[in-house]
């Protein structure tokens, strides 16, 4: 019975020994998996940098691209001249100012022949509109020069508008398209300066839509004033 | 500097929303604003007579306006400046009304936006220039290409007023397609009988010494503008002298040379020698060189021996390039039919007896190659008649558009099958039925009452496939729009090809710089108001080289050009020009040519000598699209300059 009990000792001894032996074992291949992962790691780490710096290359080179109008030129036969006024918006957290009096400047620039009239039209429905758009007339949407734009922004304003007539509608044949195209490079070039897409709005409104009129106003006063000030730094 | 500020009330409309004495105050402190003046009602009689003494009283260097929109009474503040002597450039609004009083709810918001806007006004007029209209002296002649009934009507109605008119016509003949035709819808009128008159007016009428054409001609170039243009024109030689012909055909007869009839689709023969048709206008002969025996360097001259006219057979005729000085330019050039050997399945050209609506119009023609008989290709006349209408047109696969003016040819064709072959059966194959107006439906009627007629609605071309039977006999089977399938026997099918832009539009188009739209019509400067203007200033488009159209809509569109023509080109008065145009510095001016490839009215021409671009005043219509193109500052958009723009956007932000 006691030999018995002996041996069963023994045995669970025995048994204790390979369980210990076997946990041993596992330790060590815990250790090298995790050495391996370890490995595995690094080498993500080192690839992540690589693509990292790679993505920056890439953007510093678009980046050249982009600041260089001559280029742009030739491809399509447009052009954004060098602004004659260095304009660097500041940080986000400086220029996000919220309140509840805050009344934004914006300049609307709109064509004569669409939506010019559009506004008019707003006029003889009388139907209101916030105060804050300061309407400049010119002929054609395709009179805005980016520079006007970028006048605005240097001489005060929070916000411009562009408002032109429908493609297809233009009293000049395609002006409008000019505008349009303009319009895109403008956007690459302020938020360059760190001006916010919205800051800049492209519409076209013709002679008939008083009432998109007075929305896309109401629309860009609100966005602009959520935005709060534009701040620059000379 | 002297600025005079005038304060409209607009009755009520603007002092119930904006406080415009505290607006006085505001602004009269400003520098350079010598008085603020309030006026009741500016636009009214009184208004403006006192607006108008003021002005002379006080002689402000510049005006700025504040009242309704400047689409309202601007130009009438411009005659009242001119009244009293002072440039009407000189002058600013301010729109109070639209785009303040009546939009905007709160009074001291409004009061507060008007001080700005005014600011804005102020600081841009004091940089406004007073701007002189200039004038140039204009050439009142006038050119037509195409001597269809748009063209000899646009004509008639120039020389009945005097004017020198020019028509170039690239055929021997005047008429265009129309007096081809034996009879005209919508009431079976005789072609020739309605064009003949016409044409004999533009020949021999009280006016045609006011009228000069040139026939087997054709335009080489235009150089100028509106007002100022030289057209280039070739002149094939013709070799018979049409003053002298007197039409007797002794030259037709002597002629042994035959070849295939072209205006007869090659359905007969003519001569080399011969009338391009019996009763063509001018009535007289010509060569066709190409098949002349002489222009195969043998020495033939029966036709010369044969006249009856000395002089008249001319061989050693050249190829004439004429020159013209003209104001304006019409192009009546006229469409064609789209080619229907595209649409195998309806077996043109493989299948006898399948036949357009042109070549059907001639066999009808007392002058076409049957005489009038209304004869299948083996002389016989046909029992059961098929008409194909929308061949080509309501196509995504081909033309988009409806042609217009197909459905009333088959009613018509339907009218002369069902007179001229008793009890024929005809069945009309279609997509799509239009007959707008007074009188277009009654062919229609007339089809629907006859009880050998039967229509058949298709949805594709392509359901329709024609094919030839064993007897001998043309059958259409066809699907049918509800999905219905059946075969309809034929023994001569007409196909009405959608009318397409005329073969030369693509040449002239290069030639006038006039833009084509997306079918290949010339396009109009606007589709219901200007329709016969083309985008060029002094190039009208008329009749269907501009859209498919009848003849009413041909002619009434020339005739709307003579108007455009005689208003706008008028004898002993200069052309004006409006000086608020773009203008470029020449020592500024890098010669990139960016400014020539975005104007939109071709107004920029780029020197090759001086390398620089140079505006035309008369072409610009003041966009302002080349002054912001400009990478070099070099253009000035007069009354919109970059100083003006920025002042004001500085005044409206100060």
């Amino acid at each position: 019975m006691i030999a018995k009990k002996k041996n069963q000792d023994d045995s669970a001894s025995d048994r204790v020994d390979s369980i210990e032996t076997s946990i041993n074992n596992l330790e060590q291949k815990f250790e090298s998996i995790e050495n391996g992962y370890s490995t595995v790691l690094n080498v993500t780490k080192s690839l992540t940098d690589k693509i990292g710096a790679l993505k920056d290359v890439l953007a510093g080179k678009l980046r050249t691209e982009e600041t260089q109008p001559a280029e742009t030129v030739l491809s399509t036969k447009e052009i954004i001249r060098e602004p004659d006024v260095a304009l660097v918006a500041k940080s986000e957290a400086e220029t996000a100012v919220t309140t509840e009096s805050y009344e934004p400047k914006i300049v609307g620039f709109l064509c004569n022949w669409c939506s010019y009239a559009g506004a008019d039209k707003a006029g003889s429905a009388q139907n209101p509109y916030p105060t804050n758009v300061r309407i400049v007339k010119v002929m054609c949407s395709g009179r805005v020069d980016p520079e006007f734009i970028l006048k605005a922004f240097k001489e005060g304003a929070d916000g411009v508008m562009i408002l032109a007539c429908h493609p297809g509608d233009c009293h000049y044949k395609e002006g409008n398209y000019r505008a349009a195209q303009r319009y895109q490079m403008l956007k690459k070039l302020l938020d360059q300066y760190g001006i916010e897409e919205d800051r800049c709005y492209f519409d076209y409104v013709s002679a008939g839509e008083g009432e998109k009129f007075v929305k896309v106003i109401t629309e860009t006063v609100a966005k602009v004033k959520a935005l709060g000030p534009l701040k620059l730094l000379a | 500097m002297k600025i005079g500020v005038y304060l409209c009330e607009c009755g009520t409309n603007i002092t119930d929303k904006v406080d415009l004495d505290q607006v006085s105050q505001s602004i009269s402190p400003i520098e350079n604003v010598a008085y603020v003046t309030k006026i009741g009602l500016m636009c009214s009689f009184d208004g403006i007579n006192s607006f108008e003494a003021d002005l002379k009283a006080n002689k402000p260097d510049r005006v700025v306006i504040a009242a309704c929109s400047p689409r309202d009474h601007e130009a009438t503040f411009m005659k009242s400046m001119n009244n009293a002597g002072i440039n009407q450039y000189l002058m600013q609004m301010v729109n109070f009304r639209e785009q303040l009083s009546w939009v905007t709810e709160d009074k001291q918001a409004a009061t507060d936006k008007a001080v700005v806007m005014l600011k804005g006004a102020i600081a841009r007029v004091a940089y406004q220039e007073a701007l002189e209209k200039k004038s140039i002296s204009l050439c009142t002649d006038v050119l037509i290409i195409g001597a269809g009934p748009a063209g000899l009507k646009a004509a008639l109605t120039i020389a009945e007023a005097g004017r020198k008119v020019t028509i170039v016509e690239k055929s021997p003949m005047i008429g265009g397609l129309p007096v081809r035709y034996e009879e005209l819808f919508p009431k079976m009128e005789c072609g020739p009988c309605m064009l003949e008159p016409i044409e004999h007016e533009i020949l021999h009428g009280d006016h045609s010494e006011n009228i000069e054409i040139i026939t087997q001609a054709e335009l080489l170039g235009v150089k100028g503008f509106y007002g100022n243009f030289i057209a280039q024109i070739k002149k094939s030689p013709r070799f018979v002298d049409v003053n002298k012909c007197i039409g007797c055909a002794e030259c037709v007869a002597a002629c042994p040379v035959s070849i295939k009839n072209e205006m007869n689709s090659n359905m007969n023969e003519k001569k080399a020698m011969d009338f391009t048709f019996f009763g063509a206008l001018p009535n007289a002969t010509y060569i066709d060189y190409d098949a002349c025996l002489r222009s195969k360097g043998e020495s033939c001259d029966a036709c010369q021996k044969a006249c009856p006219i000395e002089g008249t057979v001319i061989f050693d005729d050249k190829e004439e390039i004429v020159e013209k000085n003209i104001g304006a330019v019409i192009l009546a050039t006229g469409a064609q039919l789209f080619d229907v050997s595209a649409l195998p399945n309806l077996g043109y050209g493989k299948l006898k007896d399948v036949v357009t609506s042109y070549e059907f119009e001639r066999i009808l023609s007392s002058g076409g190659p049957t005489g009038g008989q209304l004869l299948k290709s083996n002389g016989e006349a046909p029992k059961s008649i098929a008409i194909i209408h929308c061949v080509g047109s309501l196509d995504e696969d081909h033309k988009s558009y409806c042609s217009g003016t197909c459905c009333q040819t088959g009613f018509k064709f339907g009218h002369e099958l069902q007179h001229k072959v008793e009890g024929a059966s005809i069945t009309h194959f279609y997509k799509q039925f239009v007959f707008p107006g007074k009188s277009d439906y009654g062919l229609y009627n007339e089809s629907k009452n006859n009880k050998h007629a039967k229509f058949i609605n298709y949805q594709s071309i392509k359901d329709l496939n024609c094919t030839e039977s064993e007897d001998g006999m043309n059958s259409i089977a066809y699907k049918g729009s509800t999905g219905k399938t059946g075969k309809v026997d034929a023994d001569l099918i007409i196909l009405l090809p959608a009318t397409i832009p005329g073969a030369d539009s693509q040449a002239l188009s290069g030639i006038l710089e006039v833009t084509l739209d997306k079918e290949g019509f010339f396009e109009e400067l606007h589709g219901l108001v200007d329709s016969a203007q083309s985008k060029v200033k002094g190039v009208y488009i008329v009749g269907s080289c501009q859209s498919p159209t009848d003849i009413k809509g041909a002619v009434n569109q020339g005739v709307a050009a003579a108007g455009y023509i005689l208003s706008g080109l008028v004898p002993g008065r200069e052309l004006e020009i409006d000086p608020a145009v773009a203008e470029v510095i020449e020592e500024k001016c890098a010669g990139c040519r960016i400014c020539t490839l975005v104007c939109p009215y071709k107004a920029i021409q780029f020197d090759e000598e001086s390398k620089k671009s140079t505006i035309n005043a008369v072409l610009c219509q003041g966009c302002g699209t080349c002054v912001s193109a400009c990478p070099t500052n070099a253009i000035i958009g007069h009354h919109f300059t970059k100083e003006e723009v920025f002042e004001e956007i500085m005044g409206v932000l100060s």
